[in-house]
């Protein structure tokens, strides 16, 4: 049956409902040339020490549907996106970024990451630690009730806010958790340089908990093979 | 360049069993891209409503009315009246022959009743686009069919000849993964798969994947 020689299993183009709102959002549909590849960090909110973070998720699908990279990397440990197992991962990625990807042809990469700050304070001065812990928790509790649009968690101002408060929590949880934030930061990092070796010239977004943003940000714009462009340009 | 924004994929659907009809309405409404404009029951009352309302996409659920009752017959007549509508068919039954009957009828999609509902609707997009659609769990079947219609005969190149990446994308395909399936299984984008496909056929000298799956196919059993 030579009939069937003329199939085409592609996978779906994506729809979009609606850009309103983004019109300033340019796609670029060619990627680059070969050895670079256009990549954009977007800081979204990370649930709060295994608190999911209640907020709005409407904008952010909106401005993934406009973006539409080719690959989409998220805060998913490998094992955990294998066994299908998303448990662990934050609201954003959970409810959004897998439902979406599932529908289109943007790809998923786990690159890692979804580390909790709960290690414990030390014993000596635990009593004074845990009530300055449970401050700034409330504090960004407070702060991503009012600030959750991807514009203003994405801001200079915001950014800024969210390292220090992390900063000070890392301090206040002591040597091993900032040694094991910044072990989880780079095992990001590899990862993300492993996609952009194994797949170049391609469009790629990476979705980050808001707090590692700058550090990222940071690290990838001193990276010979990534042409670092904002969200709304990639 | 933005992307042309589309408007919302108007579905009737046609089948005899209410609670399955019903449900699969359910189902499909869940995507806020999707709408059920109309249902039948039957063939005549599909073929009338297709006529009034002019659907982007019939789902024909067919099976329920037991071995002998096949879908063949209702995709030939919507496609008498309306050719260019394409028809996906959901069915329990996933035999050869029925699926071959449907395709040949002109279905533009053919689903085992065992898929979950992100991938129901993902097809639905493809054929939206009018494109031809199998579940990959009843690929394979077809390619052993149309390898022993062909006496394992091919004049086409060794797959030896390809990359170890074109390799991989070539045994995933022979597999029944579609593009997304191999991207994800990759880590690569769908793009990147596309443009290996492209290299495969060029290097095959084939020029659609059933024929490079066809050859991967031959090359196992060589």
């Amino acid at each position: 049956m030579r009939s069937f020689a003329g199939m085409k299993f592609s996978s779906p183009t994506l729809s979009v409902k609606d850009l309103a709102g983004y019109p300033e959002i340019v796609i670029t549909t060619q990627p680059n040339d070969q050895s670079t590849s256009r990549v954009a960090v977007l800081g979204v909110l990370a649930d709060l020490h295994g608190e999911a973070v209640q907020y709005d998720l409407k904008p952010l699908r909106k401005l993934i549907l406009a973006i539409q990279p080719d690959l989409i990397c998220v805060e998913i440990q490998w094992v955990d996106w294998l066994s299908g197992n998303l448990a662990a991962a934050p609201r954003a990625i959970r409810e959004t970024i897998v439902p979406l990807c599932r529908r289109t042809d943007m790809v998923i990469i786990p690159v890692g990451g979804v580390a909790s700050m709960e290690f414990g304070a030390t014993e000596a001065d635990r009593f004074i630690k845990i009530r300055l812990i449970r401050v700034l928790n409330g504090l960004q509790r407070i702060s991503w009730a009012v600030v959750n649009q991807p514009a203003a968690v994405n801001s200079d101002v915001y950014s800024f806010c969210c390292n220090l408060t992390c900063a000070l929590e890392l301090n206040l949880y002591g040597k091993t958790a900032k040694n094991f934030w910044q072990e989880v930061n780079d095992t990001i990092l590899k990862n993300i340089l492993e996609t952009l070796t194994r797949d170049p010239g391609r469009r790629v977004l990476v979705t980050i908990d808001c707090r590692r943003r700058q550090w990222l940000v940071k690290q990838l714009a001193q990276t010979p093979m990534v042409d670092l462009v904002h969200y709304n340009e990639l | 360049m933005n992307k042309p924004l589309k408007r919302k994929i108007r579905l009737f659907i046609i089948c005899s069993q209410l609670l399955a009809r019903e449900g699969l309405i359910l189902l499909t409404q869940q995507d806020e891209d999707i709408k059920v404009i109309g249902d039948a029951a039957d063939d005549e009352a599909g073929v009338t409503g297709i006529d009034t309302l002019q659907p982007d996409v019939v789902i024909v659920a067919d099976g329920w009315g037991g071995e002998d009752c096949s879908c063949a017959d209702t995709v030939k007549k919507i496609k008498a009246y309306h050719p260019h509508i394409p028809i996906l068919v959901v069915s329990p039954h996933v035999e050869n022959a029925r699926v071959q009957m449907a395709l040949a009828a002109g279905a533009n999609g053919y689903l085992p009743m065992g898929i979950d509902i992100d991938e129901l609707v993902r097809v639905l997009y493809t054929v939206n686009r009018g494109e031809l659609t199998l579940h990959p769990s009843l690929l394979p079947a077809i390619l052993q069919q149309l390898e022993a219609e062909t006496g394992g005969k091919s004049t086409a190149t060794n797959p030896d000849d390809l990359t170890q990446r074109e390799s991989d994308i070539l045994s995933a395909l022979s597999r029944g993964l579609t593009d997304r399936e191999i991207a994800q299984q990759l880590s690569i984008s769908v793009r990147t798969v596309q443009s290996h496909l492209a290299h495969i056929y060029e290097k095959l000298h084939v020029h659609s994947r059933t024929e490079a799956a066809l050859i991967a196919v031959q090359h196992k059993h060589e």
